[in-house]
């Protein structure tokens, strides 16, 4: 595909989600795609952090549960409009990653892995066990739609219905793509995909590898505060369970088969793991152990993904139609 | 009260020690953190269960085939999931492991089900009293059996030639193939030995915990901690810290909070990584 018909292309499928609601009234499908939306998001800001600079985060559900308890609490008990819990909660939930990022990230190889194995596991024990803020096990019901935006003459921009809640998402969903596509253009994201092969190297041709890597987390702690605030306003219910280390690992799951490091291999990871659930059901009771297997493979035989294994592909193409030529 | 809960904190150390040697000898000696070894943990539990409680095999006796039984699964794994990703990325080894921790965990739950199962043994009744405290003989074996055990690792580690060989390829792999070690075997015997200390681990304290498909993320927690706060490869560092993590533990949670036993753990490894990460007795990179 050539540059032209490539913009073309794309500017069609925004067209095609910007109409989607319009043209499919079905409100299944929209709840399919909200759902999709929502892990979509989440999975470009796993991207940055471990897809592009190669740091596993197993806190990664823990950080979106950060981002959804900040922002219902915010709301519910605070009484705040959505335009300032929203904000509020990407706040709270990058000052958790400051937190947890800086004595973790300073060092190489695997302390960030282990920090964040282990603050996942204190996350869901203080949503737990933390009964008169986040309601324990019971979670948090009744979290309101987001804020209307009022506009002049008496309308106004309501999230109550599905469609409306489909194009904030779709917002979101754009944003992160299009700052998973600065970065991977930029010298910042060069930088992290050289940390992620190899720290020593990095480091010798004058990368600041630890300044690399929080800048890293910090851009993806901001998604998962985003993630985690729309997840609350639409599902207008959480709980702990929702945000556990089995979470995080069946998110990694989706990055690596769509392709980690890639602009595409996220939205591709999210849309398979939407639909698979649903081809899965007949075998749930296998499901678990399907990821397990899906994960190993995949860093064997697939170690960039589906996006991976096309790019690749392709790039035998050309060299075999130069030779031709 | 203090004394009970010392004697409760080294026992508790004892095994804590166990898994964490295992550990940290594959990351010393084959670069990996393998986040499977809490699963590792608990096959071993399930192996004392099946052959004492099914087949009524002696406990000790079952300790010891269960410990032979998941060593022979960890060389499988070396063979089929760690070694197609030597030499790569961290992030492979860590998502690698990973994928075979859920595996393991969700196929025992599959087979075996969500039911704790709870293993007997003469010795749970018997109640021995030293000075102060009082603790059950199991608790007694759990710590002697680890101490044995570790005591028998440095054994075969300092006065083997095949000892010295897994020796020299934690220092320098490069060098210890260069002078004719096997790497491959040296691989396949450093994973055996990890499983099976990790399984022992499981084995000795089924009797006081319950055996069931997630027994082994705790441990796996608090593996990490101590492995890093002994300095990651450093065997010495992992028993030291296994017994200070324990006793610290232990007095935690008596005297502050027993409900946060893990956030404990959590803060130590902070800390570590804070004002010390090579370790208590890890050498500086630089």
């Amino acid at each position: 595909m050539n540059g032209r018909l490539k913009k073309l292309f794309l500017f069609g499928l925004i067209a095609l989600a910007f109409l989607f609601p319009s043209m499919v009234n079905d409100p299944y499908y929209q709840h399919i795609l909200i759902s999709t939306f929502l892990f979509v998001i989440s999975a470009y800001g796993f991207n940055i952090i471990t897809g592009i600079a190669g740091q596993f985060n197993i806190a990664h559900a823990g950080f979106i549960g950060i981002g959804s308890y900040a922002s219902a609490l915010a709301m519910t008990r605070l009484a705040l409009s959505f335009w300032v819990a929203l904000p509020m909660a990407v706040l709270v939930t990058i000052t958790f990653g400051f937190l947890i990022g800086y004595p973790s990230l300073r060092l190489r190889g695997v302390y960030f892995a282990l920090t964040t194995l282990g603050f996942g596991e204190i996350l869901f024990l203080v949503f737990d066990n933390w009964i008169p803020v986040t309601g324990g096990p019971m979670g948090i019901t009744g979290i309101p739609a987001p804020t209307p935006i009022p506009l002049p003459g008496g309308y106004q921009i309501a999230f109550e219905s599905k469609a409306g809640f489909y194009y904030l998402c779709l917002v979101f969903v754009l944003l992160a793509i299009y700052v998973n596509r600065q970065l991977l253009h930029s010298r910042l994201g060069r930088a992290m995909l050289s940390v992620r092969e190899n720290e020593d190297l990095a480091q010798s041709v004058g990368i600041p590898v630890a300044r690399t890597k929080i800048t890293a987390f910090l851009l993806a702690t901001i998604f998962l505060g985003i993630c985690g605030s729309l997840y609350a306003h639409y599902f207008r219910f959480i709980s702990p369970v929702s945000f556990t280390a089995g979470e995080s690992f069946r998110q990694a799951t989706m990055l690596i088969v769509g392709g980690k490091g890639t602009l595409i291999g996220p939205i591709l990871g999210a849309f398979i793991f939407t639909a698979l659930p649903e081809f899965l059901r007949s075998v749930e009771d296998y499901q678990w152990i399907a990821y397990g297997v899906i994960l190993m493979l995949c860093i064997v035989f697939l170690p960039n993904g589906i996006v991976g294994l096309v790019n690749e592909r392709r790039a035998r193409g050309t060299i075999g139609r130069a030779e031709d030529g | 009260m203090f004394f009970q809960q010392l004697v409760n904190g080294l026992i508790l150390g004892g095994a804590y020690a166990l898994i964490s040697v295992g550990m940290t000898m594959i990351f010393g000696i084959m670069n990996i953190s393998n986040f499977a070894h809490g699963t590792i943990y608990m096959l071993g539990g399930y192996g004392v269960y099946f052959f004492s409680m099914a087949f009524g095999v002696p406990f000790f006796l079952a300790v010891a085939l269960s410990i032979l039984a998941v060593g022979l699964a960890g060389i499988a794994m070396e063979r089929m999931v760690f070694k197609p990703i030597y030499g790569g990325p961290v992030l492979n080894d860590l998502l690698i492991s990973l994928g075979l921790a859920v595996f393991l965990e969700n196929g025992a739950l599959l087979l075996w089900g969500s039911t704790s199962l709870s293993v007997k043994t003469p010795y749970t009744d018997v109640i021995i009293r030293i000075f102060s405290a009082s603790v059950t003989l199991q608790r007694i074996i759990v710590l002697g059996a680890s101490l044995v055990l570790i005591g028998a690792l440095y054994a075969f580690l300092n006065s083997t030639r095949f000892g010295k060989a897994i020796v020299a390829t934690s220092q320098n792999p490069r060098g210890a193939a260069l002078v004719g070690v096997d790497l491959s075997r040296v691989y396949m015997a450093t994973m055996a030995i990890s499983s099976g200390l990790a399984a022992a681990a499981g084995a000795l304290l089924a009797p006081i915990f319950y055996v069931f498909p997630t027994m082994g993320s705790t441990p796996l927690l608090k593996a990490f901690v101590i492995v890093v706060l002994g300095g990651m490869g450093n065997v010495q560092g992992a028993v030291v810290g296994g017994f200070l993590v324990g006793v610290a533990e232990s007095l935690g949670g008596a005297y502050i909070s027993s409900a946060y036993k893990n956030v404990f753990a959590f803060i130590i490894l902070i800390g570590v990584l804070l004002i010390r990460p090579q370790g208590l007795f890890g050498r500086s990179e630089k």
